[in-house]
């Protein structure tokens, strides 16, 4: 988060004295307001992260929407392949004459497998 | 009317309307740091704490709830929060009972504690040791450390180049540290003050 930006390597050279020095002169300001470059860089820094965070956020939210999209374009799948499922097997088990106890465990499999994909969804 | 377009100000405010934003930490970087110099005399201190707040304000914005206050009340909120973590920051470290002397010893290696730059004797020092600079080397100091200009800006101001900038903050910051050790040296001695 360091937003001193000078590009002169000749005042980073000093390091600890540089600071320390900084750090003494500063409290012979009588001012009690920050400095110039402070509030400049300060500013320029904080809307910049600001913007960072903004780009972040619509990048999250594009996720989002493209992931709801796709979970109802399943679920419609999966339901009419469930309900396309259960005729079918009624036709076929009126068809081939089968037991109506065969019929119902059929149907009752599909609609189980129903209900576990709307548990997933919902969990 | 102007509630309503207070309460319109929070909702670009939460939003991130970058507009609102400027003005908003226009405002309170002055109010922030008169607030921490109130807690502690000490300029870089401050303008950390303002720093980090502003940067907690502006990460945290997603948690604003305008029904629960203005953003002024919030970034007060996370201001008292940074001054009591830096209390307890203050707790947990060694005390800083030695004369400056002592500091001033290892200037060049060691950051000089926080608690010796907020004692009055401190800044009576550096204003005695400043006073004893040339002028020029008060100059450079004073408008690169509080005024917060760039080598560039300075040599503009004194019509010289960088270079020269560079060697006069050089001179000036080695003259410095020679009158602080002096005069603190003197100090312990109670030669002075």
């Amino acid at each position: 988060m360091t937003i001193r930006d000078d590009s002169s390597s000749c005042y980073n050279s000093s390091g600890q004295l540089d600071k320390n020095i900084s750090r003494l002169v500063k409290l012979t300001d009588d001012s009690n307001t920050p400095g110039r470059a402070f509030t400049e860089s300060l500013m320029k820094n904080a809307l910049g992260e600001l913007g960072r965070l903004e780009v972040k956020n619509e990048n999250g939210k594009n996720i989002i929407i493209k992931s709801n999209w796709l979970e109802k374009t399943m679920g419609w799948a999966a339901m009419v392949a469930v309900a396309c499922g259960a005729l079918l097997a009624i036709v076929v088990s009126t068809i081939l004459k089968m037991s109506f106890l065969l019929e119902v465990i059929i149907v009752l499999t599909m609609f189980l497998h129903w209900l576990t994909y709307l548990g997933e969804r919902i969990l | 009317m102007r509630d309503g377009l207070e309460r319109q100000s929070w909702a670009g405010f939460a939003q991130g309307n970058a507009g609102i934003w400027q003005e908003f930490i226009d405002r309170e970087i002055i109010r922030l740091y008169g607030m921490f110099m109130r807690h502690w005399p000490n300029p870089s201190l401050a303008e950390e704490l303002v720093q980090k707040t502003i940067f907690d304000d502006v990460r945290g914005r997603g948690s604003f709830d305008p029904s629960r206050g203005s953003p002024e009340e919030w970034i007060l909120g996370i201001a008292r929060n940074n001054i009591r973590l830096e209390l307890r920051r203050r707790a947990n470290r060694p005390s800083a009972n030695g004369d400056l002397s002592h500091y001033l010893e290892v200037i060049d290696t060691e950051p000089l504690p926080d608690e010796v730059l907020e004692r009055e004797e401190t800044s009576a020092i550096v204003r005695l040791a400043l006073s004893r600079l040339e002028s020029k080397e008060q100059a450079v100091l004073k408008s690169k450390y509080i005024d917060g200009f760039s080598a560039r800006e300075i040599a503009r101001q004194m019509s010289t180049t960088e270079k020269t900038v560079y060697s006069l903050l050089y001179r000036a910051k080695i003259s410095l540290r020679q009158e602080l050790k002096r005069i603190s040296a003197l100090q312990k001695k109670g030669q002075l003050l």
